[in-house]
């Protein structure tokens, strides 16, 4: 910070200055780098869904650049640079919810413990003389039971979301509605077609060479529309199945293998703590370890990627063939209400239509 | 009984005092190396010699031992230091806000030594001036963390917080000086320098009279050098870590 705004802080403790914007002095903050800094790193943390990093996406979001004078302007540029220190990987890693390639923490030694009143390296915790071994194994239990929290509470919350997703679409909501109508459309759509053959003049036209007449265009344009229509809407039920098929696999995993998963992360969870132990009481510091202990094994769900596919994360295209059916189906109902105006028009002018 | 130094005739030791730190280049080779002078004390007064022999071997500051001597000597002359007689300390005060910016270090000597706060014990201003006597010992242990703000302080509490002379421009009051240095732009330009030699808070203080503001401004800081410094720990870190 500059002599200039230190000045102008320490006169604005006691002065009325009104020549000072602070309002406008804060909201620079969001182009110095300490911000680009912790933006950044909110977007990493971004990525993991556990207690810690949901606090820290919570700050940032509530991060206020609105000061009314210069005290508050150092205070806001200060929590800038407090939450910019924590936004670090090293404080909010949990050993159990991380893949490969996800940090660029090589050991769980790197971790920040908690541990008297700090938060330090769990490497430096090893060979801190003034504190007894069983101090530290305290710390370390606490630690692991943070981390131990988060996973389950991640859990918690995907299977929540994973039972919770309806996508049999039984409960009735707008949605649900139009894609019941839409599915009665189709049947409709098809019978209209199917019913025009019992009235002669569109049967002989049906039969008659296409654009031979204005019948036989009617019918065949009809026909034509109804066939791409049909087409896109197969197309696109089939490939929204074969998407979710992975929430499917994940509801019926659940039903049957819950209790397996949870006895299993409990065993992963005392194991880490061995692990940290071992290493207090051998004084050895820990390396390359970081994903030793991560949940996501072969053997089980990863949790993660049916969460990317609840949030309706699909394909372009997928989005571009659903589009394509929307429109098809407003010009199936526009056509199928130009027949029937042509059926009604024949009806009153040649006194019936068979 | 007497000495001659610099074309000028010495009979007593009072005498002798007045000029002590009048002249400074003159006496400060002298009380080291002439013998005849050193005779002149001894025979003057005994007791007066043998604390000039501890002075002497305290290896002082030449300046710091040439005060000390002078009111060993003469305890009731003005105050005088390098060169510089003050008829009274309101003088002083004057002379320290009139060189501002610039700091003398002959005028802070006498604070940050002790000086000042020694010839107000002599003059008894602990019984005649006790608040006076209270703030320049208060200055004297303030100036031994903060020399510049100390002395500017000292400045302001023995001249006064008005119509203060700051480059040549006078200022009525301190809300003048803050409201016209930020609309004329010598803040902006300065401002490095006005942090560095502490007037501003000096000025803020003594017209206030008390340090609440300048605590809590320190306080401010202190928090957020703290937060920065934590910061770039972590910054440099991460990068060490990257290679």
């Amino acid at each position: 910070m500059t002599s200039e705004k230190k000045l102008l802080l320490f006169i604005s403790l006691t002065e009325n200055i009104g020549s000072i914007d602070s309002y406008k002095l804060s909201q620079d903050l969001k182009g110095t780098e300490v911000y680009y800094y912790y933006e950044k790193n909110i977007q990493k943390a971004s990525k993991f869904d556990t207690i810690r990093t949901k606090k820290m996406k919570y700050y940032f979001d509530n991060l206020n650049f609105n000061a009314k004078n210069m005290s508050e302007y150092i205070k806001e540029y200060s929590k800038l640079y407090f939450l910019a220190t924590q936004s670090n990987e090293r404080y909010y890693i949990n050993p159990f919810i991380i893949k490969e390639g996800e940090t660029n923490l090589k050991s769980l030694g790197e971790l920040l413990f908690k541990f008297d009143g700090q938060l330090v390296p769990f490497n430096s915790i090893i060979n801190k003389g003034n504190y007894s071994l069983e101090y530290k194994k305290l710390a370390v239990k606490e630690n692991v039971k943070t981390y131990k929290e988060e996973l389950f509470d991640m859990l918690d919350s995907q299977v929540k979301k994973i039972k919770k997703e309806r996508l049999v679409k039984r409960k009735v909501t707008a949605k649900n509605v139009l894609s019941y109508a839409e599915f009665f459309c189709s049947i409709f759509f098809s019978a209209f077609l199917f019913m025009l053959f019992f009235i002669p003049r569109f049967y002989e036209s049906l039969i008659a060479k296409p654009f031979s007449s204005f019948d036989s265009s009617i019918i065949f344009i009809y026909f034509i529309g109804l066939v791409i229509y049909l087409s896109l809407y197969i197309a696109t039920a089939s490939w929204h199945n074969r998407v979710y098929e992975t929430v499917f696999y994940a509801r019926r995993f659940l039903r049957i293998r819950h209790r397996a998963i949870l006895v299993y992360l409990e065993k992963k969870c005392q194991l880490l703590e061995k692990h940290f132990i071992t290493a207090l009481e051998n004084k050895k510091t820990l390396k390359d370890d970081i994903y030793d202990f991560s949940y996501y094994d072969n053997k089980f769900l990863d949790f993660d990627f049916v969460n990317k596919v609840i949030n309706n994360k699909m394909s372009k295209s997928y989005t571009i063939c659903s589009a394509l059916k929307t429109i098809f189906f407003g010009v199936m109902i526009l056509l199928t209400l130009f027949v029937s105006c042509y059926l009604i028009f024949i009806a009153l002018t040649k006194g019936g239509l068979f | 009984m007497n000495i001659i130094i610099d074309n000028k005739t010495y009979f007593d030791l009072f005498q002798l005092g007045k000029d002590l730190c009048l002249k400074p280049k003159v006496f400060s080779s002298q009380l080291y190396e002439n013998e005849d002078l050193k005779r002149f004390i001894q025979d003057s007064d005994a007791l007066k010699y043998q604390e000039y022999l501890k002075l002497i071997n305290l290896n002082l500051d030449k300046d710091e031992l040439l005060f000390r001597l002078a009111y060993i000597f003469n305890p009731y002359q003005n105050l005088k230091y390098h060169t510089y007689e003050f008829n009274s300390l309101t003088d002083l005060g004057k002379l320290i806000i009139q060189f501002a910016p610039k700091i003398d270090v002959y005028l802070k000597d006498l604070l940050t030594k002790g000086l000042l706060l020694h010839y107000i014990k002599i003059n008894s201003y602990q019984i005649n001036n006790p608040s006076l006597f209270k703030k320049i010992e208060d200055l004297t242990k303030l100036a031994k963390k903060k020399e510049n703000l100390a002395y500017f302080c000292l400045g302001f509490s023995l001249f006064g917080v008005t119509n203060v002379n700051y480059e040549g421009v006078i200022y009525k009051n301190y809300s003048d000086f803050v409201n016209k240095i930020i609309t004329n732009g010598y803040l902006k330009e300065h401002s490095d320098e006005l942090e560095k030699n502490c007037f501003l808070f000096a000025f803020q203080i003594e017209t206030y009279g008390n340090l609440d503001t300048y605590k809590r401004y320190i306080q401010l800081m202190r928090m957020f050098n703290d937060k920065k410094r934590r910061y770039e720990i972590e910054v440099t870190h991460n990068a060490l870590k990257k290679r």
